[in-house]
């Protein structure tokens, strides 16, 4: 319904760093922000005139502009959550970089963005220093800093060096724990669910990668469905 | 089209006083306003607009900075017990009260979670929206088994009284017949899911004592001409409730009750208005009004009235009456019983089970139904009791198919995982005890003995704990619920029991206090929620209760007060009060 293809072909995230914030992995989104706000901007507007439409609809177009005159839609449509600024920097350049390509392993670029393409690592970050109790943030740079040990010690290289393949598979190692404890695995099982928790809450992944519904409408107890049905991208809480 | 009066100042003898703008003051505001009475309402905390106020309205997860989580640190400085609530979030913060402004103590040994909504609207722009009667087996269960005093009303008193609040508020659900749950005056109920009605027909074959019904809830199915005149429309089926809703589609005072009451031109609000206690005169045997500080600046002023209700929740309105005292009440007004404070309860939702459903991995649900299922309360009498405790339990739940809430705690790396994440997952099914919770007098509140918050008021001082009825209650209702998902081939069924490790109060039913009896000398009130003693002075709201029973208690809030309301104004013009 809000579809729209995530376009960013022009960039190699990789190759830019942000001067302002001196490490990579976040400064990258930069390029991607100014794509991000396009496509904000334009699925906000689509978001506000599916409520405005449906306002319109129940209420007639006198009331619902009155309404919205003095709501808070306009403003909150207008709101834009830039996560990567972090006010108090948790990981070091080289831990945001690691960061940003074990979420590009786990959620991967598809027919939707990868999660760093939607600066999960950045949410990483925000969220662990905003939401998030001391020993959470200090187990997540552990981990960080574990994955890159055991990859110079079995690759001799970083784990931003290695091929897809064998970044991925040292992830899946690590969830088995082959070669890493169940310390190490517990640490990345939190670190994981906090990258998954970033994409999907994040506006790409609510709307593209699954069905963001504002304004249902109706419900429906039982509808049928097929493989290719995406889950709800809107929930009660979160 | 706003025609409320916000005064500050005023030396106007009101008609009536209504303390409080939560689901009791709006009903108590609207009905006297209606009546052609000049009704001030009075309220301790901001002004929150219909609509406009409803700042987090329509915003996605993703324009949070936290995504919705709350902030660590505000958490810790403002919001260590308002956090327990589920409803809580960064999307509705500002609903809840503030716990380092707003702070209360509680026995040594003990635990009270005291969740708060202290704006024009009150707890009616955040409640939970299930809406029940109490049948006549709850009105008559102290009575039946010697537990609390008993009810000095019945349904047949306040049938009328439901079906008038049921007609204006809208309550969707089904007819359905049953005993112990009498039937409301209904909008259509909710559709439930495929696995919800597979259980249902498992349930009522396996179990003839038990029903499955769709959950009765304060939401607009098929408005009326009479909801739509209040400017409601249909629920849009969001469940983002606790956000406001514009669409004016569940019942909060906002959506209902106060445009009624401004409508009359009958209507003031003084806002920012925090009543320390009431205004008593010796000689005539009433009160007069209310002296107020004001939640801004701390300066105080009067407001006067010929009647005053009393609707500012279960511990605000007692905390009220225990602060007001006076040569003929040294221990708060009317008390000459001294059961002020005393019995309070809350709801017992510690027990529960949840399985996973297989076999309708085709099927889904459109939209998000702001409601669930209830297996009413099968314990009703003492016929039914079990050996070991007295009373019973409601199940209330539901069913959902997993997302990647749960995907994200999963094994998988890679393209494969993503996908799978961005599909629903499997069918989940969840039962939840709703037990009731014995009046005992040992559970009470009180004032504390020397410290006051900022507003110059004692702290209210709690002293309650879940008895071993109660927790005998949960531990049965934990097995049951693990037995009857079982039984309905429900896979990896767990079940808990948090009685031992959660406090009262976060059923955010706390009723009792200032109960209402036959019995002047062992209860406050009587049938119409008029004190024993000051015969204009009206407690309509959860203080009154004389047992909690199972059901969610609003509705019947909504009853008491209008049948509270009409009652004074005859008596009035009686000449009476």
């Amino acid at each position: 319904m809000l579809k729209k293809p995530f376009t960013n072909n022009n960039h190699n995230p990789h190759a830019h760093v942000n001067e302002h914030e001196g490490y990579r992995g976040v400064g990258m989104t930069n390029n991607l922000n100014n794509q991000d706000n396009q496509q904000d901007l334009s699925i906000e507007q689509q978001n506000r005139r599916l409520f405005m439409g449906k306002m319109v609809g129940l209420f007639g177009l006198t009331t619902a502009t009155a309404v919205l005159a003095g709501c808070s839609v306009p403003m909150a449509m207008q709101y834009k959550n830039r996560s990567g600024l972090p006010d108090r920097p948790l990981f070091s350049e080289q831990e945001m970089t690691t960061l940003a390509d074990i979420g590009a392993t786990i959620l991967p670029r598809t027919d939707t963005p990868s999660a760093t393409e939607l600066d999960c690592h950045g949410f990483v970050q925000h969220q662990l220093v905003h939401c998030h109790k001391p020993a959470q943030q200090q187990q997540s740079i552990d981990i960080i800093n574990k994955i890159d040990e055991h990859s110079e010690k079995h690759f001799a290289k970083p784990f931003s060096l290695l091929s897809p393949l064998q970044q991925q598979q040292l992830l899946i190692d690590l969830e088995q724990q082959t070669n890493f404890s169940v310390q190490d695995s517990q640490g990345f099982a939190f670190l994981k669910a906090l990258i998954v928790f970033g994409y999907f809450t994040s506006e790409v992944g609510a709307t593209q990668a699954l069905n963001y519904q504002a304004v249902p409408g109706d419900f429906v107890g039982s509808i049928p469905i097929d493989e290719n049905t995406k889950g709800a991208g809107s929930q009660a809480y979160y | 089209m706003t025609t409320e009066r916000y005064i500050e100042e005023s030396n106007q003898v009101y008609d009536a006083i209504v303390i409080g703008s939560g689901i009791t003051g709006g009903w108590a505001a609207k009905e006297f306003c209606e009546k052609g009475l000049q009704t001030l309402m009075i309220e301790r905390g901001r002004v929150v607009e219909h609509r406009q106020d409803y700042i987090t309205e329509g915003k996605g997860p993703w324009e949070f900075e936290n995504r919705t989580k709350v902030d660590n640190l505000l958490i810790k400085e403002q919001y260590q017990v308002q956090k327990k609530c589920y409803a809580f979030s960064d999307m509705t913060k500002h609903f809840f009260g503030n716990d380092r402004d707003l702070p209360y103590t509680t026995e040594q040994g003990t635990g009270f979670d005291w969740i708060r909504a202290n704006q024009l609207g009150g707890k009616s722009l955040l409640w939970h929206r299930q809406s029940y009667r109490l049948s006549d087996y709850d009105f008559n269960a102290n009575k039946a088994d010697g537990h609390g005093n008993d009810w000095p009303i019945r349904h047949d008193d306040l049938d009328t009284w439901y079906s008038y609040v049921e007609t204006f508020a809208g309550i969707s659900g089904a007819a359905e017949n049953m005993p112990q749950l009498p039937d409301s005056e209904f909008l259509p109920p909710f559709e439930m899911t495929a696995p919800e009605l597979y259980i249902k027909k498992f349930i009522e074959q396996e179990y003839p004592d038990r029903k499955m019904i769709m959950g009765r809830t304060a939401h607009l199915t098929e408005p009326t001409a009479l909801h739509i005149a209040q400017g409601r429309v249909k629920c849009q089926t969001r469940n983002e409730c606790q956000k406001g809703c514009s669409f004016g589609a569940y019942f909060s005072t906002q959506s209902s009750t106060l445009p009624a009451a401004a409508k009359t031109g009958n209507l003031s609000i003084a806002p920012n208005s925090v009543v320390h206690s009431l205004i008593y005169d010796e000689k005539s045997k009433k009160v007069t009004g209310v002296r107020v500080v004001d939640n801004d600046n701390l300066s105080t002023r009067e407001y006067y009235a010929k009647v005053v209700f009393l609707c500012a929740s279960t511990l605000g309105s007692t905390q009220i009456m225990l602060n007001s005292k006076s040569p003929s009440f040294p221990n708060g007004i009317a008390n000459s019983s001294g059961v002020l404070g005393h019995y309070l309860m809350d709801h017992n939702y510690n027990a529960g089970a949840i399985g996973t459903v297989e076999g309708f991995d085709d099927r889904y649900y459109s939209g998000r139904r702001p409601s669930g299922i209830m297996i009413p309360n099968f314990q009703y009498k003492p016929s039914l009791y079990k050996k070991d405790y007295v009373r019973g339990y409601a199940f209330s739940g539901g069913s959902h198919r997993e997302s990647w809430n749960n995907g994200s705690h999963q094994p998988g790396i890679g393209s494969d995982y993503k996908d799978s994440l961005t599909r629903p997952g499997h069918w989940r099914f969840n039962l939840q005890a709703q037990g009731e919770m014995l009046p005992r007098y040992e559970n009470a509140m009180s004032l504390h003995a020397s410290k006051t918050d900022k507003w110059g008021i004692p702290l209210i001082h709690v002293n309650c704990t879940w008895s071993e009825n109660e927790k005998l209650m949960m531990a049965d209702a934990q097995q049951t619920a693990f037995e009857m998902l079982t039984k309905a081939g429900l896979k990896d069924v767990t079940s808990f029991n948090s009685v031992e490790t959660r406090n009262p109060g976060l059923a955010i039913h706390e009723v009792g206090t200032a109960r209402m009896g036959l019995d002047p000398k062992t209860s406050v009130l009587n049938s119409f929620n008029q004190c024993h003693d000051v015969p204009n002075l009206f407690v309509p709201d959860g203080s009154s209760f004389c047992s909690s029973a199972v059901q969610n208690p609003s509705l019947t809030f909504m009853a008491l007060t209008v049948r509270a309301v009409d009652y004074c104004v005859k008596e009035m013009k009686a000449q009476r009060i």
